[in-house]
């Protein structure tokens, strides 16, 4: 059994700043300030996130739930285990080559739009050059955006997901300390 | 609570929780904490919804919230829990370092000696005294047929 | 018209600074220490705590305080800082059958088994302001404590079938408040958990006009009982449950008369209330609203306020009732202006209807 971050109540409202600060100023990486121990199968970037942003009133899916992975989650944050990815508030991502369909998460309903499941991608980089051309609200004109290691459709179906805004996903991506932030208010530019 | 001299762990986690803090510490300041004690879970207060029933054994409602501070210690192999009422950490440490030791076959009977039963006598004096005094004030009803 | 709200800073920390000094009183006289509340003051803990809807002596104690003594600002603030904290669960039903009795009588049966024990209570008091400072004289202690489960009074009726049976064959997860809004019709687990956080004024009214037949309730208290009970959760990490503490709690379970109706033959009907510390005012009250609200599922005719569930749990909770109310004093120059206008637009056009000159318009009283 390992611990999770040393100072619960500081470390997580550190970390939630900077989610907050990723989400304002999407597509552009920024530096968790705290990384706390992690099961195998789980980066400590997404670790931090799960333990500042999930409780008892949040379901998480795992793509892959395996070794103690969810018993550690379970025993720090007290999280409930979504059986299906649409049923999820948080789904946590950790072979992205792999992932289901974006369609196959919650997109909330136009009432609720935030009933939505909200994506943590473990991937092996970003970078802020060639790739994708990104713009929307907290982005000055736009940003160039590469993510290694999605699938091939991946920017596809993240494109079609605008025409259903304000549905949509929210999405981050972990890549060693670091955090960069995707909301569905980000717009894919065509090249 | 069961009293009898074998406690099972959740008789034993019932014991320290229901304990006076002051008690418990003073209790464990002979055992030295464990130099490779792993706080896996810090001291954390947060809140319990209490439940009641109806009538007090029909449907369950929600009847307001509780403050909880929890702990998790881990002490070589295994590891101690404690869930207490109230804020107070320092409480749910030595419960939950006690839990772990009490864990540990080696050290079982001396702390069941030494810690345990202190504790449980104290709790059972302390609800002894509080009910004999209740019963004093207990009504007797005087009727006629008695010619009182 | 655009009017301008901002500014004042100044004069708020100002403020907040004379609140300090009131507060804090005269700093000859010393502080407030939080025991002296928590010990002297214990009906009052219990209230805040019962409201703010939060059991801990501590931090009721300290409310209380900072509060200057103003309950429901003490309500408010306990309720603040309870959001501050994380929900870890839910406890295991409390199991009153197993209270540790400090008190318990009842209106209903002279010999009951266990008996009736006054316990602490201010009942026999003759209600004269007190100006002896002598400490108070030991108390005696009984040979024997109390029996160690006392059987519930309601029972003795149940087994003779004259009372209708506490619904136990169902255990539905009950709705919380906490989580969820109040939506009506509002079933009986959503509406005692509303009571239990309602204000203790409020309910002692509704329950004081249910006596005086606005509504049909003819209550007796079957059965008073405050003590100490133990919490327990069942921790997953565990998989056994474990007690985590005692808390103190006052229970009230009051009979009324039911003339039979929806298919149920004439018996005797429940109403239930539960206090947290020595709430005994609070859990009769919460036990004769309770029983009034049922009159839907009783087939009774609801004709009274307090059978009215709409009415009653929509302006129980002072926490609520005590910000709308206050909010008045906000500013509010933008909505008034335009009524003023309004006002004075009809004013204008009636004037011009019946023909006569509004006096300022002819130079009267308008200087």
């Amino acid at each position: 059994m390992l611990a999770a971050f040393a100072n619960p109540v500081f470390d997580s409202q550190r970390t939630f700043r900077e989610l907050l600060q990723a989400m304002a100023r999407p597509a552009v990486p920024r530096a968790l300030p705290v990384l706390p121990p992690a099961p195998e199968s789980v980066a400590p970037a997404a670790m931090a996130i799960l333990l500042t942003l999930c409780d008892a009133a949040t379901a998480l899916w795992l793509q892959q739930p395996v070794g103690n992975a969810l018993e550690h989650l379970r025993f720090h944050t007290g999280l409930r285990v979504a059986q299906t990815a649409k049923e999820a508030d948080f789904a946590l991502i950790t072979a992205p080559d792999a992932m289901p369909s974006l369609q196959s998460f919650a997109q909330g309903e136009l009432r609720y739009p935030d009933r939505s499941t909200s994506l943590i991608v473990q991937v092996q980089g970003f970078r802020n050059e060639a790739g994708v051309c990104v713009a929307g609200p907290g982005i000055r004109d736009q940003e160039m955006l590469h993510i290694e290691g999605l699938p091939a459709d991946f920017w596809t179906q993240r494109a079609a997901l605008a025409e259903s805004f304000p549905l949509g996903i929210d999405m981050f991506f972990v890549a060693e300390q670091h955090v960069l932030a995707l909301p569905r208010t980000t717009r894919l530019l065509e090249h | 609570m069961d009293t009898s001299p074998h406690l099972a762990r959740s008789q034993w986690m019932s014991l320290l929780a229901q304990s006076e803090p002051d008690e418990l510490a003073l209790a464990m300041k002979e055992l030295a904490p464990p130099v490779d004690a792993a706080w896996l879970r810090p001291a954390q207060t947060g809140l319990y919804m209490l439940r009641g029933r109806m009538g007090g054994n029909g449907a369950q409602f929600n009847f307001g919230e509780i403050t909880v501070t929890r702990c998790s210690v881990q002490i070589g192999e295994r590891i101690g829990h404690a869930w207490v009422r109230g804020t107070h950490a320092r409480h749910a440490e030595l419960a939950a370092l006690a839990d772990a030791l009490l864990q540990d076959p080696s050290l079982h009977a001396r702390l069941r000696t030494e810690l345990l039963e202190p504790l449980l006598r104290s709790l059972q004096a302390r609800r002894d005294t509080a009910s004999r005094k209740a019963a004093a004030s207990k009504v007797e009803f005087f009727t006629v047929v008695r010619g009182d | 018209m655009y009017v301008a709200v901002k500014g004042g800073e100044q004069a708020i920390a100002r403020s907040l600074e004379l609140l300090a000094e009131a507060r804090r009183g005269d700093p000859a006289v010393p502080e407030l220490e939080l025991t002296q509340i928590r010990e002297q003051l214990r009906l009052g803990v219990a209230r805040v705590m019962q409201e703010g809807s939060l059991y801990d002596e501590e931090l009721a104690a300290l409310a209380i305080r900072q509060a200057a003594g103003d309950m429901l600002e003490a309500i408010f603030l306990l309720r603040a800082y309870r959001t501050t904290l994380p929900r870890f669960g839910y406890t295991l039903p409390l199991e009153t059958d197993g209270m540790r009795v400090r008190r318990r009588v009842s209106g209903t049966f002279k010999d009951i088994p266990g008996g009736q024990v006054l316990g602490p209570t201010a009942d026999y008091t003759q209600r004269l302001l007190d100006f002896d400072t002598t400490p108070p004289t030991a108390t005696t202690s009984a040979e024997a404590p109390l029996p160690a489960e006392m059987p519930r009074v309601l029972d003795l009726l149940e087994a003779e079938a004259l009372i209708e049976p506490a619904d136990a064959d169902s255990d539905p997860e009950p709705l919380d408040l906490t989580r969820e809004p109040l939506t009506f019709p509002a079933d009986r687990a959503t509406r005692l958990q509303n009571l239990a956080r309602g204000d203790e004024g409020y309910l002692l009214g509704l329950a004081y006009s249910t006596q005086r037949g606005y509504a049909e309730s003819h209550p007796f208290a079957g059965e008073i009982r405050m003590g100490e009970v133990d919490v327990c959760i069942c921790p997953e990490e565990l998989g056994f449950s474990i007690e985590i503490g005692s808390i103190t709690v006052t229970e009230c379970q009051m009979i009324n008369q039911f003339h039979g109706g929806n298919g149920v033959p004439p018996q005797f009907t429940r109403g239930y209330g539960l206090s947290m510390g020595e709430g005994e005012r609070k859990a009769m009250s919460m036990a004769l609203v309770d029983r009034a609200l049922r009159c839907d599922e009783l087939g009774e005719t609801a004709h009274a306020p307090a059978q009215d569930q709409e009415f009653v749990l929509s302006h129980s909770d002072n926490v609520e009732a005590s910000g709308f109310v206050q909010h008045l004093k906000l500013p509010h120059y933008v909505d008034f202006q335009a009524e003023l206008s309004l006002l004075r637009t009809l004013a204008k056009q009636q004037a011009a209807d019946s023909g006569e000159q509004p006096l300022h318009a002819a130079g009267g009283l308008h200087a």
